[in-house]
């Protein structure tokens, strides 16, 4: 298994030969023949142990018996305790999720602060037909049935080739021992079933199936690159880009008879769940939209428009001062003192000079925001007149307003003035505010 | 709100020359001139409207809109024009004529200065923007120097070309007569285009060359930057004061004798002439629908019908509607539902427009619009552009157009010898 090991890595991992790795390990027989490996070829590399402190004894002594390897393999060791249940709790996660944030965010502090290059995991072929297998019970697109990436941005898998029947004749050949892992037995109960139950099936049908599997999963991985080449291409011509907004042309989209596969292309790395309702958007009504944590679709028309929440700006504020005559971020205005105000320019406003209290802000709308709309009767609330003006939720969020020191409004920014600061009859100066 | 300083000025004052000349620094100028007319319904001899403190310039669309939430905005002084192809706005009517004016389709402004001459009184109206420039001003206006005409630049020879040859004059006149005789209208007001390219002119100079000529009771300079209106306008459209409305729709024109006893007889002639009593009945029918649409009910009055007045040049029937508004009505109300007047359209209204926007070759624009200014207290006063010099100095482009109301009685060679009667002052003005 070690001259295969070290073919494997020269010819599809060769940057792990130079490159500084830590190895995840948990005690478990896969992590431990995988650090015996990497020290018999002789790779610089460290081992990285998390105790999760899931089974109380049982995970102390994982530690201890990682400690003692590292020691013997002359290696640095890195060890971390985690309160997984107190985290899982506060998070509202779920205690495996919960692990592997922690794990996983442990690891990236590590190789940042300690220059590791990369993170090897354990994984090999039979977890990975497990993992597919578990996926097309569950129910998976084309990416759950590829199977476990080999390498997916830093961490890399060298063990995916190799199979649990070689790993343990490795131990055996070479006296090597490790911790039986109890969570085995009960926690992964769905895993279980298919490891001793479905793959002794499927291997009495063939008895070559990893190697099989191996072989096939490696065309389909292919394949799919190539799927993605299409992809791109349909997302090129159905997509247009404005600054940070993806337009998706709904007409375009639909000449393709599945679309709905294009789509959920498009649109899966922005964290959308409610697939249904995502394609219910293509034949809503305009203003209809789909939010995911961080983005969200909308319909406009023959357009499906993707942009990011802009919640995050909701509470920003912005202060101008006297002295400003331009501001370019997070709007462009134009301040500029005149002696003319012409009523026909669409994004200039005039304001009487003397009506201003600085420094003036900018800031986005919020609750029982009113103001005394240029041009209409009276007092009106902010929220009434984006719904009177008929605004988009995009646009209604996308408002900025304009105000005196005391919070007063001023100015809805390119849309109205209030009348309480426009230039009458008995104005001294003027200031024109341009939106640019 | 205004800083106001009255004057009464000397017998024998020459002050319209000097305002006017004084004017012409600005960007913006509207000047009315009544030139002594002193109607029934005049309010003012003269008044002077310059340098923009606010302005609204627009297309078309919703012009009127945006005209009534500035007028109601402001609530001030607003000088400017509504030009024929807000009928765009009105009815929905669009032109796509030619254009070698480009003057835009509405413009108003809310001078800084605004001065009102009433006999020998001058009233002087500053906004608190300039007011400490009113002294200094008023000083500057009296010493204005004014500039001797004689000795004024020689005239570069203009050269005046047809829009629209005589032939299809005359060819576009039968189809008219046809629409009339097919029952899709009844009158028609036809019009045609005199211009010149290539051309500079001296507007002042031309102004008052035109204005000595007429003398007209709602003679008007307009600037515009570099766009000018010189104006020898006979006719009111529509006037505002406190409820009451007034439209003055003139239909029916005579030429004026030296003799006293031939000019008696003319003016007779017109009074009782058939076709010319008819031209202006019809249209004083139209008004009276155009008005009744903002009136108080019952309102609507016809205080005088084909009353012949007589000008420097000319006899005219002039026919006077009036009506009561509420004081809650908007005063842009009442201009957007009498727009475009009846006697520069024909009848019915929007029938003859879509006639006179295919057989005509000129998109009419500011020519058979109007000038004139809401006051603070919301009343206003409109004259008809006709018998006027259209002058764009960038595009070097002097236009005027005349034309005539042709009804089922018409004939095309008198009509077209009309067209040139009218069109004579405005050659004068130009060549001399």
């Amino acid at each position: 298994m070690l001259e295969r090991f070290k073919k494997h890595i020269d010819q599809n991992l060769p940057f792990l030969n130079e490159s500084k790795l830590l190895v995840a390990i948990s005690g478990g027989i896969d992590s431990v023949v995988l650090a015996h490996l990497l020290n018999k070829l002789e790779f610089d590399f460290a081992l990285a142990h998390c105790n999760f402190k899931l089974r109380f004894e049982d995970s102390d002594k994982d530690a201890v018996f990682v400690s003692n390897l590292a020691e013997r393999l002359t290696v640095t060791c890195h060890s971390i305790s985690f309160d997984t249940i107190t985290y899982a709790e506060k998070h509202k996660l779920s205690t495996q999720m919960a692990a592997r944030e922690l794990r996983y965010n442990w690891f990236d502090e590590l190789m940042s602060t300690a220059h590791y290059d990369y993170v090897l995991t354990a994984h090999h072929t039979n977890d990975n037909i497990e993992t597919v297998l578990i996926n097309l019970t569950r129910g998976a697109s084309l990416n759950g049935l590829v199977g476990i990436p080999e390498i997916n941005g830093r961490i890399v898998r060298p063990l995916l080739p190799f199979t649990r029947d070689e790993i343990e004749h490795f131990t055996i050949t070479n006296n090597i021992t490790w911790r039986e892992d109890e969570s085995n037995q009960s926690t992964k109960y769905f895993r279980n079933k298919i490891r001793h139950q479905i793959i002794p099936v499927l291997e009495e049908l063939n008895p070559n199936l990893l190697e099989t599997f191996n072989t096939h999963l490696s065309y389909l991985q292919s394949e799919k690159k190539v799927l993605e080449i299409h992809f791109e291409q349909v997302k090129k011509e159905v997509c247009e880009f404005e600054g940070e907004l993806m337009k998706i042309s709904i007409i375009k989209l639909k000449s393709y008879k599945e679309y709905k596969a294009y789509l959920y292309y498009m649109l899966k790395e922005y964290g959308f769940t409610e697939w249904l309702n995502i394609e219910g958007l293509l034949d809503a009504q305009s203003g209809k939209y789909v939010s995911s944590k961080t983005h969200r679709l909308i319909k406009d028309r023959d357009f499906l428009l993707l942009e990011e929440n802009a919640l995050h700006l909701q509470h920003s504020r912005v202060e101008i001062n006297k002295e400003v005559t331009q501001l370019d971020a997070p709007i462009g205005l134009h301040f500029e003192p005149v002696d003319q105000a012409d009523f026909s320019l669409k994004n200039s406003i005039y304001v009487d000079v003397d009506s201003l209290v600085y420094p003036l802000h900018l800031r986005k709308k919020i609750e029982g925001d009113s103001f005394y709309p240029f041009g209409m009767k009276g007092k009106k609330k902010v929220s009434k007149y984006f719904k009177d003006e008929k605004l988009s939720l995009t646009e209604k969020e996308n408002s900025w307003l304009l105000c005196n020191a005391d919070d007063t409004i001023v100015w809805v920014v390119g849309k109205r003035t209030d009348a309480r600061f426009s230039v009458t009859k008995t104005t001294k100066k003027i200031l024109k505010i341009t939106l640019n | 709100m205004r800083t106001v300083k009255k004057i009464t000025l000397p017998e024998g004052h020459n002050i319209k020359e000097k305002l006017l000349q004084w004017s012409q620094q600005f960007r913006e100028v509207v000047w009315l001139d009544s030139n002594n007319y002193h109607q029934v319904h005049s309010s003012y001899d003269a008044v002077l409207a310059v340098d923009a403190f606010t302005i609204l310039q627009t297309d078309a669309i919703d012009a009127f809109d945006k005209l009534k939430e500035y007028q109601s905005l402001t609530n001030d002084w607003l000088f400017g024009y509504l030009t024929y192809d807000l009928k765009y706005d009105t009815e929905n009517l669009k032109s796509n004529n030619y254009d070698g004016l480009d003057f835009p389709e509405l413009f108003f402004f809310q001078p800084k200065k605004v001065f009102l001459l009433k006999k020998n009184e001058l009233e002087i109206q500053y906004l608190h923007f300039v007011d400490d420039e009113l002294e200094v001003d008023y000083e500057e206006v009296q010493g204005v120097i004014l500039i001797d005409e004689v000795i004024n630049s020689p005239v570069s020879p203009i050269k005046i070309k047809l829009r629209m040859t005589k032939d299809s004059y005359f060819e576009r006149f039968q189809k008219i007569h046809s629409h009339i005789c097919r029952g899709d209208i009844y009158e028609m007001n036809f019009c045609q285009e005199f211009y010149a390219e290539e051309t500079k002119i001296d507007p002042l100079k031309v102004y008052r060359k035109l204005n000595s000529i007429s003398n007209p009771p709602f003679a008007t300079f307009l600037k515009l930057n570099d766009k000018y209106l010189l104006s020898a306008s006979p006719e009111r459209y529509i006037k505002k004061s406190d409820t009451t409305i007034i439209s003055q729709p003139i239909k029916g024109t005579a030429k004026r004798s030296e003799d006293k006893v031939e000019d008696e007889q003319l003016k007779h002639d017109l009074a009782n002439d058939e076709k010319e009593r008819s031209e202006n009945i019809m249209i004083v029918d139209l008004v009276r629908n155009d008005l009744s649409k903002t009136a108080v009910k019952g309102s609507v009055k016809v205080s005088e019908l084909c009353k012949v007045y007589s000008f420097d040049q000319v006899h005219q029937m002039i026919s006077t509607v009036t009506a009561e508004v509420l004081h809650t009505k908007s005063p842009v109300e009442v201009l957007r539902t009498s727009y475009p007047m009846g006697s520069m359209t024909g009848a019915p209204k929007v029938s003859a427009m879509k006639i006179i926007e295919e057989l005509e070759d000129t998109k009419r624009g500011l020519y058979s619009g109007s000038v004139g200014y809401f006051t603070p207290n919301n009343d206003f006063d409109f004259n008809v552009i006709i018998r006027s010099i259209l002058y764009n100095e960038t595009n070097k482009y002097v236009s005027y157009s005349v034309g005539g109301a042709i009804t089922v009685k018409s004939t095309a060679e008198a009509e077209y010898q009309e067209c040139l009667i009218k069109a004579k002052a405005m050659r004068e003005a130009l060549l001399t």
